[in-house]
């Protein structure tokens, strides 16, 4: 006999992806800032981000310099790029250390139940009961400034989401037929829930990651905007609009290239999250 | 939602869970803000806290009550608190009280105004784009509420108050504040941009959540019954499909609200107003802890009990969950 969870998807889930448009569109954004990211990290920029050259200021976008350069005649395309790279490594550890954490404690309170579900629901309500920009300010004010500490504060704030949505497909297989089967076979906690709870919970919490991850990029350059985030001259895209607030009528590039691509990260992930949420579920399917 | 044991029952019980959630909150404000860097006495004196001998640091500790265990420090704070002492901030001298009760009136208003306004257009566009579901109308619509969630507030705020500055010579300025009851049209004139930045992000929030409940309903069983009793499309639309999605739209839009009083941060900071959130982000710049504990305390209490209303309010009106 066996116990293997049922599968309801029938396309693996990158085709299922890639039928969906709105998945479409998100894997080729998420795939091009990803890239561009990576030659951020590893150099291949033509600029260093943070060369002052006194000669170039408040250049406009031209061939030299393609998105221009701003009042201390840095790059903002160089800087720009490694601004978004910086945001998504925030967003990436915090998100996953919130889906880590926040996922295993939701399977286990959900498997477990009892006293020990009761407890840590309880506590992702009171995490819930706070603004999640207030909460990540607060602990940022108690932790001090800084990109690991933002992270910390992002993952503090998105925990009890992820908690919260391992949790309800994990009561929901506990009662179904084969776990119940596999437990009067005699197989133990760790391979139920690793044959059976994981597989059912891992697609929720992948679409989750992807919107969170969107979200974790807003309040990441929020919190570098009001500059409790990461810290000048390192580039942030927060950062980079929140200097170029007063220069926007004689150098509008400065703000609009950051901005732009804040909006461009947060559109990819959350098309791909749609995309993936298609794939995963074919009554939400768009097309 | 639906208890088994009646309204009374399910409305002691959804109080009795808001006041463990509450004290909950106070704990985590308590011990978040209590880790801070450095101690109280620090904070107090700054540098010259380094000049105390061992005597007076231990007759300022007496004093300040870090002498006593965790719990005794956490009950007494908590129990000033619920008397409204909320002690005195460092960098004015003020009280906070007298901080919190300025910048309140300040906040609740620009986010009734940033609701005012995004609650119309976010249900309007919501049906615009359920009406006619798949079609150009809706992908635009959909398109357009994805870049109003996408696009943050600070760039909005800032491209804002530069086109005000260029355009209308305005530069935003705290000490210019005017206050609802000394000018309405003072008043207003300086709240609309900061309450139209905030109501984009709302209003996309909004239209989502119009939509679906509108599709959701269209497809139900007594929208089919009306049609085949001949009742008239526009009647259908309004009268049937609008009015049962009205509960998930104000229910969303009560949670909105709660998200507001704490989320005008940003907005309330490029605009210069002198509200909760700037108070906050004062607090936090210059170390100043009273302030923070107290505003951060009183945000997340405001926001369960909006929360505990839209709850109610919504067991009130959906007739499944009476």
């Amino acid at each position: 006999m066996t116990t293997q969870a049922p599968r309801a998807r029938h396309d693996p889930l990158t085709r299922g992806v890639w039928h969906d448009r709105n998945g479409r569109a998100g894997t080729i954004l998420t795939a091009a800032l990803l890239l561009a990211c990576l030659t951020a990290a590893a150099g291949l920029l033509p600029y260093d981000p943070l060369a002052q050259d006194p000669t170039t200021r408040l250049r406009a976008p031209s061939a030299a310099h393609w998105f221009g350069t701003d009042q201390f005649g840095r790059d903002v395309l160089a800087r720009t790029l490694t601004g978004i790279a910086a945001s998504l490594r925030v967003a990436a550890v915090a998100v996953a250390c919130a889906a880590l954490i926040g996922s295993f404690l939701g399977v286990l309170a959900g498997y477990v139940r009892g006293r020990l579900d009761a407890v840590v629901s309880r506590l992702a309500d009171i995490l819930f009961a706070f603004p999640a920009i207030l909460l990540a300010l607060a602990i940022v004010a108690a932790l001090g400034q800084g990109w690991f500490n933002t992270a910390v504060a992002i993952a503090v704030v998105y925990t009890p989401i992820f908690l919260r949505v391992a949790r309800g497909p994990t009561l929901s297989v506990r009662e179904a037929e084969y776990v119940k089967a596999a437990k009067v076979l005699g197989y133990g906690p760790a391979r139920i829930l690793l044959r059976h709870v994981v597989p059912n919970v891992s697609a929720p919490v992948v679409v989750q990651t992807t919107l969170a991850l969107s979200w974790a990029i807003l309040t990441e350059s929020g919190l570098s905007f009001l500059g409790l985030g990461t810290q000048p001259p390192q580039p942030s895209l927060g950062l980079m609009v929140s200097e170029a607030r007063n220069l926007l009528t004689e150098a509008w590039w400065t703000l609009a290239f950051p901005a732009a691509l804040i909006v461009v990260a947060v559109v990819a992930l959350n098309l791909l999250g749609d995309g993936l949420r298609a794939a995963l579920d074919p009554r939400e399917g768009t097309r | 939602m639906a208890g088994s044991g009646g309204p009374l029952r399910f409305v002691l019980g959804r109080l009795a869970g808001t006041a463990v959630t509450l004290f909950g909150v106070a704990v985590v404000v308590f011990v978040v803000l209590r880790a801070l860097p450095g101690d109280t006495i620090t904070a107090k004196l700054g540098t010259e806290a380094a000049a105390l001998d061992p005597d007076q640091r231990a007759a300022l500790t007496r004093y300040y009550g870090l002498d006593k265990g965790p719990v005794e420090q956490f009950l007494g704070w908590l129990g000033g608190v619920c008397q409204g002492r909320l002690g005195v901030s460092l960098d004015t001298g003020v009280p906070v009280r007298t901080l919190i009760a300025d910048a309140l009136p300040v906040t609740v208003e620009l986010a009734l105004l940033a609701m005012l306004i995004a609650t119309p257009v976010g249900v309007a566009l919501g049906i615009l784009a359920a009406s006619r579901p798949g079609r150009a109308r809706d992908l635009t619509t959909q398109t357009l509420g994805l870049f109003g969630l996408a696009l943050p507030e600070f760039v909005l705020a800032s491209v804002c108050v530069a086109v005000l500055a260029t355009v209308f010579s305005y530069f935003p300025d705290p000490g210019t504040y005017t206050p609802l009851t000394e000018s309405v049209g003072g008043n207003l004139s300086q709240l609309i941009y900061p309450a139209l930045v905030l109501a984009v992000g709302l209003a996309a929030t909004i239209m989502r959540t119009t939509r679906t409940a509108y599709l959701e309903n269209a497809r139900s069983e007594f929208v089919r019954t009306a049609r085949g009793k001949g009742v008239s499309p526009l009647r259908v639309r309004l009268g049937h499909i609008l009015r049962a999605s009205l509960v998930p739209i104000l229910t969303m839009t009560g949670i909105q609200f709660g998200y507001l009083l704490g989320g005008t941060v940003i907005v309330e900071q490029v605009f210069a107003l002198p509200g909760l959130g700037r108070l906050l982000l004062q607090g936090i710049t210059q170390q100043d802890y009273a302030v923070v504990q107290s505003t951060t305390l009183l945000v997340a209490t405001a926001f369960v009990l909006v929360n505990l209303a839209v709850d109610l309010l919504y067991r009130l009106l959906d007739p499944r969950t009476r």
